[in-house]
């Protein structure tokens, strides 16, 4: 498995977790989020059709949430 | 200084070409009439494509044009605060305002960085043009009551305040998305302004009229 760190900052524990998932470049991203209920929250955010049995449900002592990735769009309409 | 994909076209305007204000999508017999604030000059790297066949690790959504009569332009964001002339790097949990064309004066708080390239979608329909570009090293902003920004803010300075009661310029405003968990139902996508003012060699002007 993976090695657990506790007190670890959860922005690099962000960047750890996209080097874990190994995932090919544009199809995952990874943020330390604030959640309500487990303070903070590393969440996933997935393009369809990624196998998420590739990504941990915990890592590095923060839970693991997994999305589809938001729809960013840029403009006057967006 | 705004979005490339405001005063740039997405890598479609020709050098030199007017920028008028207000922009193209508000003449209305309402507001006053247009005029050149400037010329398009260049814009940073903004490479379409998928990032595992193209480059994309350079890509920021920033472009400059040069002002037609600098006398007559004021540094001033509205007439809220100053354009601050120092910048500071991005990071989760700072507060953060800006002032832009469509959701005026708001503050709202960095949640994240994002890791990994996130790809935007882009349109300039003007030149039949739409795509998506990736980016890496942006951040997530909430709005502390309600949205932070929203379509047609692209491009607003977002400035944070230190300690000390300063401002500083920390990024500015590319693109959205509806998130059900933000305040006003929005997430904003910022990309951090010392890498974009490094890159293109030009720094913050404040104090100006």
């Amino acid at each position: 498995m993976y090695p657990v760190t506790i007190d670890m900052d959860e922005t690099l524990a962000a960047e750890h977790l996209y080097t874990f998932i190994g995932a090919p470049k544009g199809t995952v991203n990874v943020c330390a989020m604030p959640d309500q209920e487990a303070g903070v929250v590393l969440k996933v955010w997935i393009a369809p059709g990624f196998p998420i049995e590739k990504i941990p449900s915990s890592f590095e002592g923060f839970e693991v949430k997994i999305e589809f990735r938001p729809r960013f769009k840029a403009g006057a309409n967006a | 200084m705004s979005n490339n994909h405001v005063s740039g076209a997405c890598n479609y305007a020709p050098a030199n070409l007017p920028i008028v204000a207000p922009g193209i999508l508000d003449v209305s017999p309402v507001n006053p009439p247009p005029f050149t604030i400037g010329y398009h000059s260049r814009q940073l790297d903004m490479n379409l494509g998928d990032p595992t066949v193209v480059d994309t690790g350079r890509n920021q959504d920033a472009a400059i044009f040069k002002l037609a009569m600098p006398q007559f332009v004021s540094s001033m964001q509205h007439n809220f605060y100053d354009t601050p002339a120092s910048a500071l790097p991005l990071a989760a949990g700072m507060v953060v305002e800006k002032v832009g064309r469509s959701s005026g004066h708001t503050q709202g708080r960095v949640i994240s960085a994002v890791t990994g390239p996130l790809d935007v979608a882009y349109s300039a329909p003007q030149y039949n043009f739409s795509g998506i570009a990736y980016f890496e090293r942006m951040f997530l902003v909430h709005g502390l009551n309600d949205r932070f920004s929203e379509g047609g803010d692209s491009g607003s300075l977002v400035v944070h305040t230190d300690a000390n009661g300063v401002k500083h310029a920390v990024g500015i405003v590319v693109a959205g998305a509806d998130d059900s968990s933000a305040p006003g139902g929005k997430l904003s996508l910022i990309m951090p302004i010392q890498p974009i003012l490094t890159s293109l060699g030009v720094t913050l002007v404040s104090g100006h009229n």
